[in-house]
């Protein structure tokens, strides 16, 4: 990785020219695989993922079918080539842990009485890593949900905030997350029910508080772009 | 709480409450209010006041009255044939969601008399069907666009051709008959 | 799994279309679905790029990275490739380690690269009997549509075409220079359908096909590496017909889109 700059943060500005309350850029797209039932694009800043949806679907093996629910299935994944050091292929520790708390992020929102016995399964491939891609996956895969005919409650949003130089930032870099003092991934319904919610670092009561109103409004701009993409999807489409 | 974007919506999208709608296909409620739980276009019944959100997302498969599924034969019962759904014509590019288990009736293969099932369906045939019941998944092959659309000699195993109303096996001769759909061995789901 | 339900079905389609001279997509035998190449999209590998053929889209990354020769070549760089089936790409695909297919995939995309000399693997050596580079291919399947060899092979190439040794990361210079390749190999995959030969086959036509097999040709037009892959048997003048094609269109397809990738490096090599 880099060397430690001296400041992260100088006159209010970011390295990256952004101010403390600014997401990176962001594009998405929905239903960009032929096959899936449902996919999304996804890229943040450098980060760039891929969701995909499958089911609801026959679960195997059998005995871990539910009688009166549908199951949910997470699996994010990195490429080899996403990181700068080649990572083996494969899960680590480190995906299976982030695999679940995507999946418990996810599972809130999706009305799971309507498939029992079935299984939704949810893959996540990142494809170039650049800090905050567990977030990048739950918002990709929140939109492939809903392209995939998922019935839902809500879109799922997730953005991080942490401490930087001192100062609490929205969506953190690879930079920043390094050499920072917390980061604190987060995902949320969009009527402000919180369903992830990891820290690692130090904060204060006061600037937790903060950290968490910064979230706020970080995952309600992250859902417009979910909103809009799904919109310009399908807008213009007639099934009617 | 989002604002409908006219009449369209996307999941969680509140569009009315309990006392205004009743909530309809592809809606939620919760504590009296009513949600999108689909992307598509709010569609309001003005007569019954009822409200539903018409899915423009393809959706999961699940067979209903009318829709015409393909499967293959798991089982053939005295009176029964048991069907493993694998499609339903018009969405064969997704798995069917739910329960996949048909049933065919001895009384709803054919506008005529059967004396025995095994005439009309052998054991891993695939089989164009009509959904007639959708809770228990009834099924019935009574239309000549329905029935047997592939099958295998019970001797060698290889697929039979069709020659005039029977099916004949092309490496052992054998004739068979079966409840076969008029298109049999075309290849159309 | 009901989608072998469904290519059963199918079957009886795609043999009797075959019969008259057609495909399901309306192609003709020898024709090859759209291409698309995309390159240098992933910043964090050394050499990337993105193929699509009709539906089928691969992903494939280069790292490349110092590490210790082989016993055997003290003086030449290694190529280790690898493929996933990423679950994203198919219903049947299922997360785990490469299943015999996926391995049979990155071996054959090896073997193109490798046995044509595509990579100079003499100049990879940085000190003899201790430290070369080491050139990772990995290709992740993100869409699987039929003629994953094809597409694998074409992204490897487009890939290592865009990839920079980097001296700069790892001390051993001042600029990162390009790899040096020297051929351009290209595979061509056809399938046996009831007989007939059809190149770059769908999904639903390699599902069906008795046997698929893939010609790699280099540059000169040399065979590089081949790989019958199915059950059914083939006749000689089958695979002689196949090998004709591969040569014509691997041409065609290293001319369009590998030439082009190939000239975008020369001038930004000038740029630098």
């Amino acid at each position: 990785m880099s060397d430690k700059p001296n400041k992260l943060i100088e006159n209010g500005k970011r390295l990256d020219g952004r101010n403390l309350d600014e997401l990176r850029p962001i594009k998405m797209e929905v239903g960009v695989l032929k096959r899936a039932d449902g996919s999304c694009y996804m890229e943040l800043g450098g980060n760039k993922a891929i969701a995909a949806v499958y089911g609801p679907r026959e679960v195997h093996p059998r005995h871990l079918q539910e009688a009166t629910q549908v199951i949910i299935r997470y699996r994010y994944d990195m490429a080899s080539f996403s990181v700068k050091e080649r990572k083996r292929p494969g899960p680590d520790r480190r995906s299976i842990e982030i695999s679940k708390v995507s999946r418990e992020a996810l599972a809130p929102v999706i009305l799971k009485e309507y498939f029992p016995r079935s299984v939704i399964d949810i893959f996540v491939e990142i494809l170039q890593a650049d800090a905050g891609t567990r977030t990048v996956g739950i918002n990709a895969s929140s939109v492939a949900l809903a392209d995939a005919g998922i019935p839902m409650r809500g879109i799922v949003s997730s953005c991080a905030v942490g401490k930087v130089d001192g100062e609490i930032v929205l969506d953190l870099t690879g930079q920043e997350d390094n050499y920072g003092d917390a980061d604190m991934p987060i995902a949320m319904t969009q009527d402000g029910k919180i369903t992830l919610l990891q820290m690692d670092g130090n904060l204060t009561k006061e600037e937790f508080a903060r950290a968490i109103e910064l979230a706020k409004k970080g995952c309600k701009q992250i859902y417009e772009v979910q909103r809009s993409a799904l919109i310009s999807k399908y807008e213009g489409v007639s099934n009617v | 709480m989002s604002k409908i974007n006219e009449n369209f919506a996307i999941p969680g999208d509140f569009l009315g409450t309990s006392e205004e709608f009743l909530s309809t296909n592809g809606t939620y409620k919760d504590k009296g209010n009513i949600y999108a739980a689909c992307t598509g276009i709010v569609k309001i019944d003005t007569k019954d006041r009822s409200i539903s959100v018409v899915p423009q997302t393809g959706m999961p498969p699940i067979p209903k009255v009318g829709d015409i599924v393909v499967g293959r034969v798991s089982d053939i019962k005295s009176s029964v044939v048991l069907v493993d759904i694998a499609r339903i014509k018009g969405q064969e590019d997704r798995e069917i969601a739910t329960l996949k288990q048909g049933a065919i009736h001895i009384s709803n293969i054919k506008d005529a008399y059967v004396k025995e099932l095994g005439y009309e369906f052998g054991f891993q045939d695939i089989v164009r069907a009509k959904v007639i019941d959708d809770k228990t998944l009834r099924l019935s092959t009574d239309n000549k666009s329905l029935g047997v659309i592939k099958a295998i000699c019970s001797r060698c195993r290889v697929g039979l051709k069709r020659k005039d109303d029977k099916l004949e096996c092309p490496k052992c001769g054998r004739i068979e008959t079966r409840k076969i759909a008029d298109d049999y061995g075309s290849g159309s789901i | 799994m009901s989608e072998d339900i469904i290519a059963e079905i199918k079957r009886d389609y795609i043999y009797n279309l075959a019969k008259k001279g057609k495909r399901v997509d309306g192609r003709a035998f020898d024709e090859y679905r759209s291409i698309e190449v995309e390159t240098r999209l992933i910043n964090n590998a050394e050499g990337s790029a993105k193929v699509k053929i009709g539906n089928t889209q691969v992903v494939v990354g280069v790292k490349i990275q110092p590490g210790k020769p082989f016993p055997d070549t003290p003086g030449q760089g290694a190529i280790i490739t690898n493929a996933e089936f990423a679950p994203i790409a198919s219903p049947s695909f299922e997360p785990g380690p490469p299943d015999e297919n996926a391995t049979e995939l990155a071996r054959v995309v090896d073997r193109g690269v490798r046995e044509s000399g595509a990579i100079d693997l003499a100049k990879l050596c940085i000190t003899e009997g201790e430290n070369i580079w080491m050139v990772f291919i990995d290709v992740y399947v993100l869409d699987h549509d039929g003629n994953l060899v094809d597409a694998s092979a074409l992204g490897a190439i487009a890939a290592l075409l865009t990839t920079k040794l980097p001296n700069v990361r790892y001390g051993l210079g001042t600029e990162d220079v390009p790899l040096p390749i020297s051929d351009l190999p290209v595979a061509i995959t056809a399938a046996d359908i009831d007989g007939e030969i059809l190149l770059d086959p769908s999904l639903d036509e390699e599902l069906i096909a008795s046997t698929l097999i893939t010609i790699i040709t280099g540059k000169d037009g040399s065979l590089a590496g081949i790989q019958k892959s199915g059950m059914g048997p083939l006749t000689f003048d089958q695979i002689f017909h196949i090998t004709d094609l591969a040569y014509k269109r691997a041409k065609d397809i290293r001319e369009k889109y590998l030439e082009i990738v190939d000239d975008q490096i020369g001038e930004e090599g000038k740029k630098d």
